[in-house]
């Protein structure tokens, strides 16, 4: 097998509140090799974006990270220091978030955040960083690259946006990238421009990525490996052929038949059952087992433990599928 | 063979729609411009069915769907509701009938009142027709919460004591408490979570059935287009580029644009594959829409012509606008089959 490049173990953030510590990501570990695309799949507050911003080192309190490791490399990242770590975020790791209007500053131009960026991490005098940054606006695709380098925010559209947003945050080659829901907010044709450039620059730089998405039709032609998050606990892991071929987990199993799918036409949809529980109502013992129709009497008290269940295929589930 | 459609089954229709917002700009706010949101829509909905509204943002589905039921005065064009001009009335007569329409909004958060209670809201369409007393209100509120799934216990609460999907399901209660023939759903479950769409699909589904309701269903997801809609039509820069049965237009996409935008949606389920040669460019800013055919700078089958006219809808029953459908000016035929 290919070499680990970001490696999560048992990695656990709770935020304070004044009904106590709530747990937002519980105990959730997993590796991504050289070169793959991890997609994480869940729905909202599953703790799929608390999990990037982890591994970021960006929770802010009353939020903190309160165990498990984060190995880039065979480098625990929680043990950095905070300037240590400030070479390593943009530098040999990088995000890209949901909303490119709210992650650009709108009084800065495109071309001043990204020399800013170019400058700390790479060490190019300010030509050369410039010239850093209008190669990188030209490699995801913006048209006339040196007149939009001197572009606000607001003067490009949504797509172009994400796309400013994705060379920035590809200008000092990072290794390792971390895209947060990156074409949520964009239009269907727009999104399929998106994850064409993603995956042309990934096969180009051989970077290694985190995606994020509630989208189960986006994670299934990105990602070469799924983890479907629920409750804040990894609830599957999979190849994404054997997720979608094969789902072992209740929760991932209804979520894929829950969706109306073009070309299957069915007159109902399956559902499930109640909504998802806050995070500071979660249930002891499995986190899904108020909607499981799989429910047994050991699911209430414990929480089922990541199990191997087949060739890469983990499931944390007392009574798979 | 087609079978003509009975008149009478007929519950809306809208001829030549038009709505125009005005540019105003400097410090006397002289007009210098229009946003021409719906432009020159002809449509029909049969009683009973689900017409879907499709199209990315700015295409103007939200605004056709408010100027239909006179949200938005149009700024022209003919609507008939019913048998009756419905741009005439007025007064009485117009609250009267608007009992008949009503709308589901897109987010069930900014929908709801946080100040009155669950039961103040159900009951708001009662009290404003004055159609029932309070003993009777309340009895038919409760009645309107089991409908929906909810539960009659609830009718005290307040919306932020409920989850998104549970918060839809009071405005669903809300929309059919008046048992109307037409309901607007505006991208009803764009902002619900997967597992939560499929319940409120199943619910409109339901209440359609039970209630013989007629939906015009706006949402920008094509799947639950597809799933949820008898007919379909597909808009872009306020116009409908193209309108047909749900079979006839996912089997058989005949304007490029929809066959973008089919070609667009991520599968589930196929693996990791490279992506297909995407649609390019951004939607045009409908403030200067691009001449001839709005869609002619993004379409990958351009001819001379799309840039000069602008095509028509043209067909019976499963219509597109599209110079490749005319066969005087299709010099594309052979290179459209083979992209097909």
């Amino acid at each position: 097998m290919s070499d680990v490049v970001l490696s999560v173990r048992n990695l656990e953030t709770t935020f304070k509140s004044k009904l106590g510590p709530i747990r937002a990501v519980n105990k959730v570990s997993y590796d991504i090799y050289k070169g793959q695309t991890l997609g994480i799949v869940g729905e909202s507050g599953c703790g799929k974006s608390v999990t990037s911003f982890s591994i970021m080192r960006l929770i802010e309190p009353p939020g903190k990270v309160s165990g498990g490791e984060v190995l880039l490399k065979g480098r625990d990242l929680l043990k950095l220091s905070d300037k240590d770590m400030e070479d390593v975020r943009g530098g040999e790791m990088a995000i890209i978030f949901q909303e490119p209007m709210t992650a650009l500053n709108p009084v800065l131009t495109i071309g001043f955040q990204m020399d800013e960026q170019i400058k700390r991490h790479m060490n190019l005098p300010p030509k050369e960083a410039k010239d850093r940054a209008i190669e990188m606006l030209s490699l995801v695709g913006i048209p006339s690259p040196a007149e939009r380098y001197s572009a606000y925010p607001h003067q490009l559209s949504g797509g172009m946006r994400q796309r400013a947003m994705i060379a920035m945050a590809l200008s000092c080659n990072p290794g390792f990238l971390i895209a947060d829901e990156p074409t949520t907010a964009l239009d269907v044709t727009i999104q399929a421009q998106i994850l064409e450039l993603f995956q042309n620059l990934q096969e180009k730089l051989h970077m290694t990525v985190q995606f994020i998405t509630h989208d189960l039709g986006v994670i299934s032609e990105i990602s070469d490996n799924v983890l479907v998050m629920y409750g804040g606990q990894a609830c599957e892991k999979a190849s994404t052929t054997e997720l979608f071929r094969n789902p072992r987990h209740p929760y991932t199993a209804a979520l894929i038949e829950s969706r109306p799918r073009l070309g299957h036409r069915t007159n109902r949809l399956k559902t499930i059952e109640g909504s998802v529980p806050a995070p500071m109502d979660l249930p002891a013992g499995c986190p899904f087992q108020n909607r499981c129709p799989r429910a047994k009497s050991e699911c209430l008290m414990f929480k089922p433990p990541m199990t191997k269940i087949g060739p890469g295929h983990e499931v944390a589930c007392f009574n798979p599928l | 063979m087609t079978v003509e459609t009975p008149v009478q089954d007929i519950l809306l229709e809208a001829k030549n729609i038009r709505k125009y917002f005005p540019i105003k700009k400097g410090l006397l706010l002289r007009e210098v411009g229009q946003v021409k949101a719906v432009d020159d829509v002809t449509l029909t909905v049969h009683r009973g069915e689900t017409l879907g509204l499709v199209g990315e943002s700015g295409c103007g589905k939200s605004t056709l769907g408010r100027t239909l039921i006179r949200l938005y005065e149009p700024t022209g064009g003919k609507i008939n509701l019913g048998g009756k001009d419905f741009l005439k009335l007025s007064g009485n007569e117009l609250r009267n009938r608007r009992k008949n329409i009503q709308m589901i909004f897109q987010d069930p958060y900014a929908a709801l009142d946080p100040r009155m209670t669950v039961g103040q809201i159900i009951a708001q369409p009662f009290v404003i027709h004055k159609t029932l007393g309070p003993k009777e209100t309340e009895v038919r509120v409760k009645q309107l919460l089991e409908l929906v799934g909810l539960k009659a216990s609830h009718i005290n609460r307040y919306p932020h004591e409920f989850s998104g999907g549970q918060r839809q399901r009071i405005c669903i209660a809300r929309a059919v408490a008046l048992e109307p023939e037409l309901i607007i759903c505006d991208e009803p479950v764009s902002a619900l979570d997967v597992s939560i769409q499929a319940q409120v699909l199943n619910l409109l589904k339901d209440l359609q059935e039970r209630l013989k309701l007629t939906y015009i269903f706006i949402s920008h997801d094509l799947s639950v287009i597809e799933h949820i809609c008898d007919r379909v039509a597909v808009m872009y820069l306020g116009k409908i580029v193209e309108i047909g049965t749900r079979d006839e237009l996912f089997a058989n996409p005949k304007h490029p644009y929809t066959q973008a935008l089919l070609g667009a949606i991520p599968h589930v389920g196929e693996g990791k594959k490279q992506m297909k040669r995407s649609l390019s460019g951004d939607v045009p800013s409908p403030i200067n829409p691009p001449s001839g055919c709005h869609f002619h700078p993004r379409c990958p089958h351009k001819m001379d012509i799309c840039s000069k006219e602008r095509p028509v809808l043209k067909g019976d029953g499963h219509q597109a606008s599209c110079w490749l459908l005319d066969k005087n000016h299709n010099t594309h035929e052979t290179s459209k089959k083979e992209s097909l």
